[in-house]
């Protein structure tokens, strides 16, 4: 094809580009008006994803809390409510009722001062 | 309220949203141009209405309330090329049918199909000059480039354009 022949190929196409680039937009520019100031309070408020974080962080902040000011069993002390000498080095005592704790005495002087 | 664009825009910098909305309605058409013929019609207008909510952060960094209509202009451009280099796309020739063996450009090749085929800065560059007719010194400043990268980016575009219709490469005007 000729430099002529190009040029004019070129005219063609770049009339064609003014046509179709100066055609208007399918949206109107009230409804395109609206919907970027749409956008503009959509992006002004909290993302979804960021409201849903906050919301798990507040659970996280209570099971915390219940937990630390739950009430504990309380811790009772354990009474020794009887003694008796079982033998001569075995003491037995009654914590309660079903519960008896041998306590066993060493030998007096036992292993004690003695060389090997 | 006075409807020059230089009081709707300081208005809309003091937090006038009806002042913004009456600039985005006067210039719509022109950046939907704008947009398409960088980025092509199905993407055009979501990429002008992405850059006005661009335009309506940084418009407090506008000094200039005149400037108003090249400065959106430059961002819906901006914003297009990126949107353009991120997700390029390409309508095979084909498509359209054989430009090499059509009678002319008013054949059946469409348009977006052959400007699919340049980058998107050339595809800018030749937008601005044949559909806005603005000056070298102007579409530099738009797409901030110097004037003559603008010329190189045109002449590269005319080239590619008459390739693909058939005309092969070295035979453009500049």
């Amino acid at each position: 094809m000729s430099r002529l022949e190009n040029g004019q190929e070129i005219e063609r196409f770049e009339e064609r580009l003014r046509e179709w680039g100066t055609r208007p937009p399918s949206l109107a520019a009230a409804t395109a008006a609206n919907r970027v100031l749409g956008l503009l309070s959509e992006r002004r408020s909290p993302l979804p994803w960021l409201r849903l974080a906050a919301a798990g962080g507040v659970l996280v902040l209570i099971v915390i809390a219940a937990w630390v000011g739950a009430p504990r069993q309380p811790v009772t002390p354990v009474a020794i409510t009887s003694a008796a000498m079982e033998s001569g080095d075995v003491v037995q005592f009654w914590l309660d009722a079903e519960t008896p704790v041998y306590f066993v005495l060493p030998e007096f002087g036992q292993n004690k001062g003695e060389s090997s | 309220m006075s409807d020059s664009t230089a009081d709707l825009v300081t208005a809309a910098q003091k937090g006038d949203l009806g002042a913004f909305r009456a600039l985005v309605e006067r210039y719509w058409a022109m950046l939907v141009r704008l947009a398409r013929s960088v980025i092509g019609e199905d993407e055009a207008e979501d990429a002008a209405q992405e850059a006005l909510v661009v335009a309506w952060r940084k418009l407090h960094q506008l000094t200039e309330p005149h400037a108003f209509p090249r400065w959106v202009a430059r961002i819906v451009l901006r914003h297009s090329l990126r949107r353009a280099r991120r997700r390029p796309h390409t309508v095979p020739l084909e498509a359209a049918g054989d430009p090499g063996h059509a009678p002319g450009v008013e054949s059946r090749v469409l348009v977006w199909e052959v400007l699919s085929h340049l980058a998107p800065r050339q595809r800018a560059v030749l937008h601005l000059t044949v559909v806005e007719g603005m000056a070298d010194s102007e579409i530099g400043r738009a797409l901030g480039i110097s004037a003559s990268s603008v010329r190189v980016h045109r002449l590269r575009a005319r080239s590619r354009v008459s390739e693909l219709l058939g005309g092969g490469k070295g035979n453009v005007p500049a």
